[in-house]
């Protein structure tokens, strides 16, 4: 065992800049927000369709080097928004190396409710989107296991969708 | 292993014997002792090759209580009792990082005795959360003194923790705005006299466990986990740094005033059950120089304004708030998704156990049987956050 006293060196703590990503990821239609206090994340939204595209990006290039998804979750705008915008897939992503964090949603379609699967980026997304799939019944192309996670395998429903309606007795 | 090397025959087969599935859990009593006692526990589907894992399931969710749509079904100042209760001592933990949260959508500066008493409390909880964790490997590989010891440290830390929150672990002492009291009473005299009661503990589990050399061999190379695993499974805190990488949020993106606290961050090298026993028992004593700090500080800074007043009515902003405070299980963190008015249109935890459970198939494939509770154990797995 040994104290680790280094800190980050000096070259990668570069921050990375909202200008970058959105030059880079231009061809994605990425919308990039000017995070309000330096140690926010970086907000990043993109189309469903686009989403995986991107996150390979922001997981493979040096610019970003994202290795850590932190998080995986779903925010249900509600029955009420137009249906395009209803399911904002979000996906929390850390880089070491940059001392970063960014946040990528993706929009996807209440429609059809299907993203992508990015376990073979991060294996740590299998459960992640197995709870998304349960909780919220989206769907992801290609994931190896798709099947509920922490409810019982009879239970029907989606009950972190805002339009579903909780028992009387609860 | 006890496959054939040429054949690749298992040794099951080669004796005639079908391959053996346990199921482990939820409710063994040695499930319980590895799991923090709230909130419900793991199943484990174990597949037997021999004494060997071949494969291995687990089984989460028994618990599940709808924790964040029940908070969303709040309002926003109501959810905290929820919250408290995703951890026993590392309830405050849970705490800090949703007041955090709340507090970035919010717009609210905290008074100094606010951050420095969310410090001291953090710091405590982990010394008795490090403790109950030593303590179930001890009983999870069958070394009752050892397991007495780290009792004892979790009961003197969960005692002090108490007294500086003025109630039992779950009061909801951090609160939006800061804390519900400043530092008073006992524990501004006599810390000096707690920690030395910890010391003892601490010593006595040296002695006990971490030089005995039964426990090094019983530890050494079982379950090891690489650093680069272990960050594609998204392990987080003791577990991680055990696996050699120095990732600690307290001093990577420092909150509340880490920054201002002089502590090392222990790593281990080769990431196994022994590296992981190591840098919980380090982590205690660096909390124990962290406390003597904020204690020395909270100290000078006498009674006063420990809340901002700002909190009492809470006006948000739409958008996302999002914090994560490094707990003594992992990076624990919250994503609040607020619409100005109304209820949480998102909550959200970040669970560290979570991502733990889900890494336990890739650690143990090839470990022993006997391995599997200890592992758990060091892996800081709490039903509670796991199953939320």
């Amino acid at each position: 065992m040994s104290d680790d006293a280094s800190s980050p060196a000096p070259e990668s703590s570069r921050r990375i800049e909202p200008n970058t990503i959105r030059a880079r990821h231009r061809d994605l239609d990425v919308e990039v927000s000017q995070p309000a206090r330096p140690e926010d994340e970086l907000r990043i939204v993109v189309p469903g369709a686009n989403a995986r595209r991107l996150l390979e990006r922001l997981a493979g290039e040096d610019e970003t080097a994202a290795r850590r998804l932190v998080d995986l979750t779903v925010i249900d705008r509600g029955p009420e928004v137009p249906r395009a915008r209803r399911f904002e897939i979000v996906y929390r992503l850390h880089s070491s190396a940059r001392q970063a964090a960014l946040r990528v949603h993706a929009l996807v379609d209440a429609e059809d409710a299907t993203i992508e699967t990015m376990t073979g980026v991060w294996p740590a997304a299998g459960w992640l989107e197995r709870e998304a799939f349960d909780l919220f019944g989206i769907h992801f192309k290609g994931h190896p296991d798709l099947r509920r996670l922490l409810l019982d395998p009879a239970f029907e429903g989606a009950p972190l969708r805002k339009d579903s309606r909780r028992s009387e007795s609860a | 292993m006890t496959a054939d090397a040429e054949t690749g025959e298992s040794l099951s087969a080669r004796l005639g014997f079908p391959e053996t599935a346990v199921e482990v859990g939820f409710a063994h009593p040695a499930v319980r002792h590895v799991m923090t006692g709230v909130g419900g526990s793991a199943s484990f589907l174990v597949h037997l090759d021999d004494d060997r894992i071949t494969e291995l399931e687990v089984d989460i969710g028994l618990g599940h209580r709808g924790f964040e749509r029940e908070c969303e079904d709040t309002d926003w100042a109501s959810a905290l009792p929820y919250v408290s209760r995703l951890g026993f001592a590392s309830g405050v933990m849970a705490e800090t990082a949703w007041c955090l949260a709340l507090e970035s959508l919010a717009g609210i500066a905290l008074p100094d005795r606010a951050i420095w008493g969310r410090m001291l409390v953090n710091e405590l909880a982990r010394i008795a959360d490090h403790f109950a964790r030593l303590g179930a490997v001890m009983q999870a590989i069958g070394l009752s003194e050892g397991a007495l010891a780290a009792q004892r440290g979790e009961a003197v830390a969960m005692l002090t923790l108490a007294a500086a929150t003025g109630d039992a672990p779950l009061a909801g002492f951090v609160v939006p705005g800061g804390v519900a009291r400043g530092l008073e009473g006992e524990l501004v005299d006599d810390w000096a006299e707690r920690r030395a009661l910890i010391d003892a503990e601490l010593v006595a589990f040296d002695r006990i466990a971490v030089a005995n050399p039964t426990v090094v061999r019983r530890l050494r190379g079982v379950a090891e986990l690489s650093a680069d695993d272990a960050i594609a499974w998204g392990v987080t805190g003791p577990a991680l740094r055990a696996s050699g990488a120095p990732v600690d949020l307290r001093r990577d993106r420092p909150y509340l005033a880490y920054g201002a606290l002089d502590f090392d961050v222990p790593v281990g090298e080769r990431g196994d059950d022994l590296d992981r026993l190591l840098v919980v028992v380090e982590e205690i004593r660096q909390s124990l120089r962290m406390v003597d700090q904020i204690h020395k500080l909270l100290v000078s800074l006498g009674p006063g304004e420990s809340r901002a007043g700002a909190a009492d009515s809470l006006v948000l902003a739409e958008g996302e708030g999002v914090a994560s405070v490094e707990a003594s299980t992992g990076e624990l963190g919250f994503l609040l998704a607020s619409d100005g008015d109304g209820p949480p249109r998102r909550v959200r935890c970040r669970a560290p156990s979570f991502f733990h459970a889900q890494a336990l198939p890739a650690m143990l494939v090839g470990a022993r049987l006997d391995d599997l509770l200890p592992t758990a154990a060091l892996l800081h797995i709490v039903g509670a956050e796991c199953d939320r």
